[in-house]
């Protein structure tokens, strides 16, 4: 197929989501649920910790994370934890962005193709979790760190996206992210690098599949609340990846 | 991973395929496209009132056939007439620009 015809179909897909964001925009899933989220629990609660044993950043987080009520609402104090326990420099809003929601619904999605011709079977793990059929939002993943750390964001429903594509094309595209299970305290490194899901999936975020593994969201199904804030690392030095303790000082 | 809609079933591609030439990524695109236009044409004929609950609804569960009874509650027109003349007029777009 030729790119020209590929190209303009994906303009009018783009076209046919602009007319139905306008009824997202305009009806109440402009707030809480403008994105279609059935019922997201608050956050959970820990399994039982016992306190006879030293804790590890992961459960101090855990039991910090706990306190958190209203996720939405308290985003400062979430970037607080985050650099209380793992010395992250964590935000909702960063350089002056912001995703619709910092906590929601992430769902497992498959891996993305890093060449032309890629297959499931050669990315070795999870291969059952099949490969997209077509390239991301930006095109292929040819770092092999980057496809298996990945998450999908839904910059098309961004109140400003049609209005300052260019910029923000290039600003979310490999954007690193910290996500988080509130429930187990999981916590990895990602970058975006693919848009969606579709608003009336009820999901908000989508992940790789080893990410859906290490957070303990690839069962059932296959979806789950996490926390997802920028990570403050203007010198690219945060390794993706499960992050277990705190980032040392550079 | 795309889950059905309530109204795939007019979402008749077979016209499209030939001229998609079994490319996947484009028959998604396409799908997709279809299923945002049938969704907003629903939705400019349905009082605003009536669209948080339905795309509440429709969220937790886009399969589910009760939607047909909900659009038809609200919308005084033959619904699965808007549904098929929506994806005939968008099919018709898209031939134009794939030929």
């Amino acid at each position: 197929m030729p790119e020209s015809i590929r190209a303009k179909l994906k303009v009018k897909h783009l076209n046919s989501q602009a007319r139905l964001g306008k009824f997202l925009l305009t009806s109440a899933f402009a707030g809480t649920l403008f994105l279609g989220a059935p019922q997201i629990p608050a956050l959970s609660a820990p399994e039982q910790i016992h306190f006879d044993v030293k804790l590890n950043s992961r459960q101090q987080f855990l039991l910090d994370l706990q306190k958190i009520t209203d996720p939405q609402n308290q985003e400062q104090e979430i970037s607080d934890i985050y650099l209380k326990n793992f010395n992250l420099k964590a935000y909702a809003k960063y350089e002056g962005e912001r995703l619709n929601r910092s906590y929601g619904l992430i769902g497992a999605e498959q891996h993305m193709p890093r060449f032309p011709g890629d297959t499931a079977e050669q990315h070795g793990q999870f291969i059952q979790s099949g490969i997209t059929p077509g390239k991301g939002a930006w095109g292929y993943v040819p770092d092999v760190e980057k496809e298996k750390y990945y998450v999908a964001v839904q910059t098309l429903y961004l109140p400003d996206w049609t209005t300052r594509l260019a910029y923000l094309r290039d600003w979310y595209k490999y954007r690193k992210v910290v996500v988080t299970n509130p429930v187990n305290g999981k916590t990895i490194i990602a970058v975006v690098a693919d848009s969606g899901p579709s608003w009336w999936t009820g999901k908000h975020f989508g992940g790789s599949p080893e990410i859906m593994a290490y957070l303990g969201l690839n069962v059932g199904m296959q979806k789950g609340p996490v926390v997802l804030f920028f990570v403050d690392d203007p010198g690219d030095k945060i390794p993706l990846g499960p992050l277990e303790e705190p980032l040392k000082n550079d | 991973m795309t889950k059905k809609t309530f109204f795939d079933k007019h979402l008749d591609l077979s016209e499209l395929e030939k001229h998609l030439s079994g490319d996947a990524e484009l028959t998604v695109i396409v799908q997709r496209t279809m299923r945002n236009h049938v969704l907003s044409a629903l939705l400019e004929l349905m009082p605003k009132d009536k669209h948080h609950g339905f795309l509440t609804d429709f969220s937790q569960n886009p399969e589910d056939e009760k939607h047909w009874d909900v659009l038809r509650e609200h919308i005084k027109d033959d619904v699965e007439k808007i549904v098929k003349t929506e994806v005939q007029r968008v099919k018709k777009e898209i031939i134009k620009e794939l030929k």
